[in-house]
């Protein structure tokens, strides 16, 4: 009964590098794997391999060349692979979540309201967003004094971190992590080993890569070696 | 309003320039899009792809020459913009749609004070006492951060970034459904210019608009639009969610517009 939220099947992905002369690179061929609820199930190959090309082709953000990506919402399922803009739209803001490696910063807007909005999108009440915001931002060691100001002038790690508190926020189904610690202190990297066991207490399945393997010992109950799905690369005719 | 049913039905549209007993030049051509509410659409190409022809012939600027255009009204009727009267098409400009122009002096009347340019369009829908008007000016000029006391000041002793801040306020004052702008941010400095779309991203998501924006810049798509179609020679070349066409273009013209983008 226990149906997985995200199941991949037959998936390929191929470039087509059209500036040089229409050149193919394919990455992935056949790629199969699940993810249920509550289980974390982590990425795992060289880099290159193409692990953040299927975060990425999950969350709609890359186009899928071939097979199906079912992503189980509140609402029904929705194949990613072939779903319209504004259902990817509608999966991001009720199914899946996203860290990505860097924060991408909106000019002016200050960290707390930056991790806040996620939730106020979602109609939670401001002043109760802010409130679990700057619970979340001192959990992970923001100094209070940087809160009101925008994340654009913080250090790597702090943006790291304003990153990981936005993504945290929400309660989604499935959240989607690309290397979320690669540029934290040990410290800081227990904290959102923490949030991850939490997470998947509360039933959230996640995928992700992590950089390190004693990140993913910690919170990943599988590898899929993105590898063994590699496609034929090299000279293609 | 409907939620399940676009705002805007666009289908194999088309403009020609001049002449059409003669040989046409077309501006833009077989163009379909459905536009929702609340949905933020962005149309980028180079200069002379279509896009300003695009806009128009969307806004009613320019006769369609091919093509039909549906509408959503207020009371969830679809009307086709086609056989609407000239008089229907002007009540909409003013109660459902906005234009922000590219220039502002354009869009604004530069001898008219401030607190007269946003209060001119409620008045036109029916606003009778001065009191009120002008305290509702006050407030958007608040809510465009041009300070208050400027209320009596003409926009032609405002700078760049100010008049463009008093257009989009006179544009939002009665509260349009859908806005229409063309590269509202391309004349302005690259700090105003980050100020104005952040205030056009916040009014838009608070206000639930349906936008369509004309934009070269690729950066001002990718902060403010939900969609973005690539036009080239007239013609839509690609087309979809805003991060996947600039994170992964599939049409070798988009893929040459993403990687001429300079790394700041």
């Amino acid at each position: 009964m226990n149906q997985p939220i995200l199941a991949v099947s037959g998936v390929d992905k191929t470039f087509t590098m059209h500036l040089q002369d229409g050149q193919r690179l394919p990455v992935l061929h056949e790629l199969a794997f699940e993810v249920r609820a509550g289980e974390c199930v982590a990425f795992g190959g060289a880099s290159g391999a193409g692990k953040s090309s299927v975060l990425k082709m999950v969350y709609g953000n890359y186009a899928v060349t071939r097979g199906r990506v079912i992503l189980q919402g509140r609402g029904g399922a929705v194949d990613i692979a072939t779903a319209g803009p504004r259902q990817v739209l509608a999966a991001r803001r009720d199914t899946m979540g996203y860290v990505s490696q860097f924060l991408h910063c909106v000019p002016r807007v200050g960290a707390v309201q930056v991790v806040a909005e996620p939730l106020i999108e979602r109609g939670i009440p401001a002043p109760e967003a802010r409130e679990r915001a700057a619970r979340l931002l001192a959990r992970l060691a923001i100094p209070e004094r940087l809160w009101s100001l925008p994340p654009a002038t913080f250090s790597g790690g702090e943006q790291q971190r304003v990153n990981i508190a936005r993504g945290f926020i929400t309660d989604l189904p499935l959240l989607l992590l690309d290397e979320p610690t690669a540029s934290l202190d040990a410290r800081n990297r227990d904290v959102v080993t923490e949030l991850i066991q939490e997470k998947r207490a509360q039933g959230t399945a996640i995928l992700g890569i992590f950089h390190g393997v004693e990140v993913r010992g910690a919170v990943a109950d599988r590898v899929v070696d993105v590898e063994l799905f590699a496609a034929v690369s090299g000279a293609v005719a | 309003m409907n939620d399940a049913q676009p705002l805007l039905e666009v289908r194999g549209v088309g403009h020609a320039y001049g002449d059409p007993s003669l040989s046409k030049h077309w501006g833009c051509r077989d163009v379909d899009l459905d536009l929702w509410p609340g949905e933020v659409l962005a149309v980028v190409g180079e200069s002379g792809s279509g896009k300003t022809t695009l806009l128009g012939a969307l806004s009613q600027r320019l006769s369609l020459t091919e093509g039909s255009i549906r509408y959503q009204t207020v009371d969830g009727k679809v009307v086709n913009l086609a056989e609407l009267s000239e008089a229907a098409v002007r009540r909409l400009w003013r109660t459902d749609w906005g234009f922000v122009h590219q220039n502002p002096a354009d869009g604004l009347r530069m001898h008219v004070s401030a607190g007269g340019n946003v209060g001119e369009p409620l008045m036109a829908v029916g606003w009778r006492h001065y009191g009120h008007v002008r305290a509702a000016a006050a407030e958007w000029l608040e809510r465009v951060e041009i300070p208050v006391d400027r209320i009596d000041d003409a926009p032609v002793t405002f700078s760049g970034g100010m008049r463009q801040r008093l257009q989009i306020a006179r544009n939002l004052v009665v509260s349009p459904r859908l806005v229409f702008m063309d590269e509202p941010t391309s004349g302005l400095d690259v700090s105003v210019q980050a100020r104005l779309l952040d205030l056009i991203r916040s009014l838009v998501t608070e206000l639930g608009l349906a936008v369509i924006i004309v934009t070269h810049d690729l950066a001002v798509a990718r902060l403010i639009s939900h969609r973005t179609l690539v036009m080239k020679d007239g013609h839509v070349i690609e087309s979809g969610l805003t991060d996947r066409v600039l994170d992964d273009p599939q049409a070798a013209y988009t893929q040459l517009l993403v990687s001429s983008i300079l790394q700041g």
